[in-house]
């Protein structure tokens, strides 16, 4: 400044009267204006603070009202911080886990868990994937402050938060669902074993039909050895008590002759052979039913398909044996299945007896057709059940696997069969099961059951 | 324009010229404020153009020789009306980098509706620091005034050159390079 300063100006210069006077109007009339800006500025202010308690009080009231909800949710919502310690937990996650009023100070999510290395897995995971929201929910098994466990499902999600990590963890207590799912599950149970009852007494005459015919003969079998052996008696009487020999030969030749002892000779081997089969078809069809009744194992186990499909069809061959002819192709290579052998047991006497009950209503004059085979496949086994039945029209076919839904007439089918059989393969084994069929042609179920069986489908 | 810079102005006339100088330019700039000046206030920048441009007329000084004293002279008066912007600052270089992003967004917490000019620094390799004015009101003049101000106040022997840009759009461009040189001795 010091460069454009001029001494002549600055004397030159001075505050006349003018030039104050010419300043105090300017100084006024600033004065004015500051005092204009000055109000400008306060009603400024005061809207701005108007605006800002209108926000505020917004503000507030949407804390209120999430605070509201975090409190009354029925889901218990824990936040912790990046240590995993606990830095807020709702009303639920309190009661929850009876964690008390001082719970920030000590507690840390592991305590929630019974065992959390478990689910340290998913937590890393989810701090790796936190810019990926996610709702999946996973089961565990939670602790209370007293040591006592209960089993619960958790959500997961790690947020940023004025910089610092958070995580916040939902939790569900399931001791209620799976209550339901112990009681659901033995319901099921229980009603598939009635269903098989059912079925079974509904084979009961059939099945007695099966064992009385061989009983028939191993009883005519017995009379006959019985009169025979009497008569044996006899021949060897003559021989026995007599007390010289003279005569003995013609008296034995003739008794010999009259009780036929060339026929007996002949008949009574091939006699006692065929009560000895007819002893063994009949411990075959009580086999096949006591395999068939058993409630079975809670755990899987390998079984043999192809034996399985014998024993139904012994159990069934009543049901069939007068309507249809029945053909197996049972390939030898198909390998063990791990499952519940008395389960597939019911699925396959529900097909063939719904076959042979198809062919029965179809008006034929010749015999039916049913034919089984199995098949491996890479991963799983097939087994093809088909009929040459009546068939059945596209709305029935869509409907056959619901719960209750018969054709039969009253009395004769519950509408349980296919439903039952429906949720064995699916929900049991995690197969499938198909229908195609055709009215006046037949009916195929193809069945799919995979050779790796999870425990977790039960 | 903010008030204060008028206010500076005119009383750096009133100092350098006399009072009668600083009365002889409002009148002639004819000025829709008539001259009457709040510091808070904000006015049109034709206005400071005009009294510039007649006080170079009154005194026959070029014009940008006036701006960049009287930006010379705004550098000290800020530091006496605004010590907190200037803290425990020992450097020119270190001040220069906090005007855009400490001084300016404090004016604008301010004033709002204050009309800055984009200012952007970088240190050089040689220690050095450029800085860039970029403005549609022409100012470098008053940028070179602040910068040598700011030199003085600080008490550095540092010195700068100034290459004027050709500006994006309407408006200036002023590249300043300041070395790094270290505080006069006592």
């Amino acid at each position: 400044m010091r460069a454009l300063q001029s001494d002549s100006y600055v004397e030159d210069g001075g505050l006349t009267p003018e030039i104050l006077q010419a300043r105090l109007t300017r100084e006024k009339l600033a004065r004015v204006e500051a005092e204009r800006l000055l109000e400008e500025k306060s009603r400024e202010l005061y809207s701005t603070n108007q605006v800002l308690q209108k926000v505020a009080d917004a503000v507030e009231s949407q804390r209120v009202q999430l605070d509201a909800i975090l409190e009354n949710t029925s889901t218990g919502i824990v936040l912790a911080n990046s240590e995993l310690g606990l830095t807020r937990a709702n009303r639920k996650a309190i009661i929850l886990f009876d964690l008390g009023i001082d719970y920030f100070a000590e507690d840390k999510v592991q305590d929630l868990f019974d065992n959390f290395e478990t689910v340290r897995p998913i937590f890393e995971q989810r701090v790796q994937d936190s810019h990926w929201p996610d709702d999946t929910m996973h089961e565990s098994v939670g602790k209370r402050a007293d040591g006592s466990t209960f089993p619960l499902e958790f959500g997961l999600n790690c947020i940023e938060l004025d910089g610092r990590q958070l995580s916040v963890w939902i939790f569900r207590d399931i001791s209620k669902r799976k209550r339901e799912e112990a009681k659901r599950q033995t319901l099921e149970r229980e009603l598939s074993q009635a269903q098989k009852m059912e079925a079974l007494g509904t084979l009961a005459s059939g099945v007695a039909h099966e064992i009385n015919t061989p009983i028939q003969y191993i009883s005519d079998n017995l009379r006959f050895l019985q009169d025979s052996f009497s008569e044996m008696s006899e021949l060897i009487d003559i021989v026995t008590k007599s007390e010289n020999s003279n005569g003995l030969f013609d008296a034995f030749v003739s008794k010999a002759e009259e009780i036929d002892l060339e026929f007996l000779k002949e008949e009574a081997p091939l006699s006692i052979q065929q009560s000895l089969d007819g002893i063994k078809q009949v411990a075959s069809i009580v086999n096949a039913i006591k395999e068939f009744s058993h409630p079975g194992s809670d755990e899987k186990a390998e079984f043999d398909l192809n034996k399985l499909i014998e024993t139904t069809l012994t159990v069934t061959r009543n049901q069939w044996k007068y309507v249809a002819d029945v053909k197996t192709e049972l390939h030898e290579e198909v390998p063990l299945v791990k499952g519940h052998s008395s389960d597939i047991n019911q699925v396959l006497l529900n097909l063939v007896v719904n076959a042979a009950d198809a062919i029965a209503s179809s008006d034929r004059d010749e015999m039916g057709k049913i034919s089984i085979s199995t098949k491996a496949l890479k991963d799983r086994v097939q087994i093809i059940v088909s009929d040459n039945g009546s068939g059945m029209p596209n709305d029935v076919r869509q409907r056959i696997f619901d719960p209750f839904y018969t054709t039969k007439a009253v009395g004769k089918g519950t509408g349980q069969g296919l439903a039952i059989a429906y949720s064995i393969i699916k929900q049991k084994h995690n197969g499938s099961i198909e229908c195609d069929s055709l009215v006046g042609v037949g009916t195929t179920f193809t069945i799919d059951l995979p050779l790796e069986q999870s425990e977790e489908l039960e | 324009m903010k008030g204060i810079i008028f206010t500076l102005l005119l009383d750096m006339v009133d100092d350098a010229f006399g009072a009668q100088t600083t009365e002889n330019i409002i009148t002639a700039s004819n000025l829709p404020s008539g001259g009457a000046y709040t510091s808070v206030g904000t006015y049109a920048h034709s206005e400071i153009v005009s009294l510039v441009t007649n006080l170079s007329k009154e005194t026959n000084v070029a014009v940008p020789d006036l701006i960049r004293t009287f930006g010379n002279h705004l550098l000290g008066e800020f530091y006496k009306l605004h010590p907190d912007f200037f803290g425990e600052i020992d450097d020119v270089l270190s001040f220069l980098e906090l005007v855009d992003g400490y001084i300016h967004s404090e004016v604008l917490k301010l004033y709002p509706d204050a009309k800055l000019p984009k200012i952007s620094t970088k240190r050089m390799s040689d220690g050095g620091l450029e800085l860039i004015y970029q403005s549609d009101r022409m100012m470098g003049d008053l940028a070179e005034g602040l910068i040598a101000g700011a030199i003085e106040h600080f008490g550095g022997c540092n010195t700068f050159t100034r290459e004027d840009k050709q500006a994006e759009g309407v408006g200036q461009c002023v590249h300043f390079k300041v070395t790094a040189t270290s505080k006069m001795a006592a």
